[in-house]
């Protein structure tokens, strides 16, 4: 009887152990995958041309006319240089919508003074927040500013709220402590120059802008941070936007656009109803529920990326902060994954169905916590003397060995495509972050990760705060924290209910405008 | 053990490759110092070549230096001069045939190599060059790659005639883009006749939107009355074109064709005809701008409003009345 529990014990452990060498053999296999279709993208790739610019200058009205949406937050000590940074962006025809989602701070007030703002009787479109809008003021000196005072949601409130009020046919969805390059918008819409009316979508590459110098709301000199942190984070953005990213693109299957910057058609996010209000993964859920409903629709469409830097964001230093983003990242794909799991494995949904949503599940779902638990009973079961050496040498050599390849390659894409490393003595900082970052930084990943599973599961749907050191001047705290009471998500996801009118450019239908103006004194509820 | 083999293998690759572009960019780096004084003198031999005080085979220099670094000199200097200078500065690229590698270039196996060669040449608006780009354009078996052939010779002023482009890039059967109307755009002042010509063809369905609303950038008001015509159009895409071609040429005259349009079936035209309106100050369209704001579609209403408010600078409209509000 002993021996048969030990060997069902052995067999159980021995399952587990393999099932998470498989699992990790996966997750490495689609990373080469991914790496070689980047390279393959780049290789292919017409670099951008002059003529974006060029042609455009000339004939602005090509141009699709975009309307920036930065929610801020308690933004006072930076949302005047934000916003001058924004307005100085080169593009022919744009609005710039900054929505105030009910600071504490002065951030009105200074948005107020600085572009001297009056109240304006612009009219919302359509109403996609949940939440009452104060007042709409536009600015005296600059026309294509405009300031929505809401109270406070999330950011993807703001952002609904700001997208009900943008007349542009795109729009361009930023936080408000985004740092665009100054040609970002113009990179990012290229796509459209060539568009034959099925893109609905652009995402752009994101960098991290810890270590640069920052003056007036632009990057005056590109630099590296001292911290180890920023720069493992440099070498994890790199992968995820040149290598991951690209390669999704190119195979149509491309499910997440950064909430720190993301072009969309505005008709078509009218059309879906928004951004979600329910969940804290509201970036990753609005693409997948755009490819859902394109799919269902059966309509042609297209998802692009621009693997040229559009704009610069700041990562956490400090372990906490990382800790509460990667949990909340984590988290939100699930709530995404789970919201629209009937897409698993689909083929009425293609690619995204098919291949997209299962390394979903492998990548999100099962891969953190397997191999975290490969950490511990490979070696385990090797100890026990029921795993070969070569195996568990195999798998130290995926999880530690392997995973540095793919880091070190992704940076060598970088430099012979983009060059963006300012010297070389940088680069081989970075280089070397890619080696350590597999040692101790991965699995601290996958441990807060885990966290992300765990919080899901416990249907935790409070906002942790992502500390932050700030570009220059903001109080980190103040900055980040967007508080809503569970009770109010959970009123609010049983309310929500997205909008069936179809929009298409200016044939679109009237919608019941929630928000009255200003000037009547009455408040929607 | 061969898990372990081929991990160790791609990193340890990876890592050697990755070595060698540090190396390579600290070379490049520590190299900078030199090109700029080498570009530097350069420039001094070219200028003093083009104002006449040195012949290019003095240009010591620039003899000697690689194609690449010579290329990036004129591009350089190219775009800080004008006229007879510029002119020149052609003619040496002309001369020193530094410009066969770039046109070697386009006959690459890989698009993407060809359009890189193509962005090279597109600096210099030599015979060679462009036409090494018409060849590319009509001949290249790749489409994107004869688009952007088509868009450098934009670029440079020297694109082949509107039917020419049509047939060159199968326009009729692909989807057009904001691309193509640059491209159309960009030569409309030139072909003018043969656009207008092009514009009544009912066999080029497909591109007639296209070309009727380049008519507006011909600037020749001499096409008004084909603008007129295309303005009744059964097509309601051909329509907003007119209008849009009429608000773009900005003549008055066209006030009259476009009030009517303010009454079209379709929303879209009628909002281009209202900003056409409003852009034409076309005042005898108020009584009928004034019953559109009352009209279903908010995107009308909303122009209509709008247009007004050009029209009648000192009768604002509130949104209240507009129907905006609630």
């Amino acid at each position: 009887m002993t021996v048969d529990v030990f060997a069902i014990g052995a067999g159980l452990l021995l399952g587990l152990a393999w099932t998470s060498f498989a699992i990790v053999l996966l997750r490495n296999a689609v990373s080469v995958v991914q790496l070689i279709v980047a390279a393959w993208s780049f290789a292919r790739r017409l670099k951008p041309a002059p003529r974006s610019i060029d042609l455009w200058s000339r004939y602005d009205d090509l141009a699709p006319p975009v309307s920036v949406i930065a929610p801020a937050f308690n933004e006072e000590l930076s949302i005047v240089d934000s916003v001058r940074a924004l307005l100085a962006l080169q593009y022919p025809q744009y609005e710039v919508i900054v929505v105030n989602d009910g600071s504490k701070d002065a951030t009105l007030a200074r948005m107020i003074d600085a572009f001297a703002m009056e109240p304006s009787d612009r009219q919302q479109i359509v109403a996609l927040q949940h939440t009452r809008v104060n007042g709409v003021y536009q600015s005296t000196t600059n026309r294509n500013l405009l300031l929505i005072d809401k109270e406070n949601g999330r950011k993807a409130d703001a952002a609904n709220a700001g997208i009900g009020f943008a007349q542009m046919p795109l729009v361009c969805v930023i936080d408000a402590d985004s740092i665009i390059e100054p040609d970002g918008l113009l990179r990012a819409t290229e796509p459209f120059m060539t568009d034959d009316g099925r893109l609905i979508a652009v995402g752009g590459a994101i960098r991290i802008v810890n270590g640069s110098v920052i003056e007036a709301g632009h990057i005056s000199e590109i630099g590296l941070s001292e911290k180890w942190l920023p720069r493992f984070q440099v070498v994890e953005y790199m992968r995820a936007f040149l290598t991951a990213r690209v390669a999704n693109a190119e195979l149509s299957m491309l499910t997440l656009i950064s909430g720190a910057f993301g072009i969309f058609k505005r008709s078509v996010v009218v059309e879906v109803g928004g951004y979600r209000h329910d969940t804290v993964g509201e970036d990753l859920e609005l693409v997948i529920r755009l490819h859902r409903h394109m799919r269902e629709q059966k309509r042609a469409y297209s998802i692009a990326f621009v693997p040229e830097v559009v704009c610069w964001t700041e990562a956490p230093e400090t372990l906490e902060g990382l800790r509460n983003q990667r949990s909340r990242w984590q988290q939100g794909a699930l709530e995404t994954l789970v919201r629209h799991r009937h897409m698993l494995c689909n083929p009425r949904y293609g690619r995204i169905g098919i291949v997209a949503m299962p390394l979903f599940v492998i990548e999100d779902l099962i891969g953190p916590p397997m191999e975290l638990v490969g950490y511990l009973l490979i070696p385990l079961c090797f100890a026990l003397g029921i795993l070969s050496l070569d195996v568990t040498l195999a798998f130290l050599g995926l999880t530690f060995v392997f995973g540095t390849g793919i880091s070190i390659g992704t940076l060598a894409l970088e430099e012979k495509q983009l060059r963006r490393t300012p010297n070389a003595a940088d680069l081989s900082r970075i280089a070397l972050a890619a080696v350590v970052e597999n040692f101790g930084y991965r699995q601290i990943n996958l441990w807060y990760r885990l966290r992300g599973i765990w919080r899901f599961l416990k249907k935790d749907s409070s906002w942790a705060a992502v500390p932050r050191t700030g570009f220059d001047r903001s109080e980190p705290e103040a900055k980040t924290k967007l508080p809503i009471s569970t009770e109010r998500r959970q009123d609010e996801a049983a309310n929500f209910e997205p909008s069936a009118a179809a929009m298409d450019g200016e044939n679109e239908q009237p919608i019941v405008i929630k928000t009255p103006s200003i000037y009547s004194g009455n408040r929607a509820k | 053990m061969i898990v372990s083999i081929v991990s160790l293998s791609f990193a340890l690759g990876m890592v050697i490759h990755m070595a060698i572009l540090i190396l390579r960019r600290q070379r490049t780096e520590h190299k900078g110092a030199t090109a700029r004084a080498s570009e530097l003198v350069m420039s001094r031999e070219l200028m003093a070549v083009i104002s006449g005080r040195m012949v290019l085979e003095q240009a010591s220099t620039f003899s000697i230096a690689s194609v690449q670094d010579r290329l990036r000199t004129l591009s350089h200097l190219l775009l800080l001069v004008r006229g007879e200078d510029r002119q020149s500065l052609l003619n040496i690229a002309d001369r020193t045939e530094i410009l066969t590698i770039a046109i070697k270039g386009l006959s690459q196996r890989r698009p993407a190599r060809r359009v890189d060669s193509m962005r090279t040449l597109e600096q210099f608006s030599t015979p060679g060059s462009i036409a090494a780009l018409r060849g590319c354009m009509s001949k290249d078996p790749c489409l994107a790659v004869r688009t952007e052939a088509a868009a450098a010779l934009a670029r440079m002023g020297h694109l082949p005639e509107p039917s020419t482009v049509i047939d060159m890039l199968d326009l009729e059967h692909q989807p057009l883009t904001r691309l193509h109307e640059a491209l159309f755009r960009s030569s409309a002042s030139r072909d003018a006749d043969e656009l207008a010509y092009l514009a009544a063809d009912s066999s080029l369905s497909a591109i007639r939107p296209l070309l009727v609303e380049t008519l507006g950038w011909t600037g020749k008001f001499a096409i008004f009355d084909r603008l007129q015509d295309h303005g009744y159009d059964a097509n309601p895409e051909v329509r907003c074109a007119a209008l849009k071609a009429a608000r773009r040429l900005g003549h008055p005259s066209a006030g009259a064709w476009a009030i009517r349009l303010l009454l079209d079936p379709v929303d879209s035209v009628r909002i281009q005809a209202i900003q056409t309106c409003a852009k034409l100050g076309a005042r005898d369209a108020i009584p009928v701008m004034v019953s559109l704001i009352q009209h279903p579609s908010w995107w009308v209403r909303m122009r209509a409003k709008e247009a007004l408010d050009t029209l009648r600078p000192h009768q604002k409209i509130k949104s209240s009345v507009t129907g905006l509000s609630q």
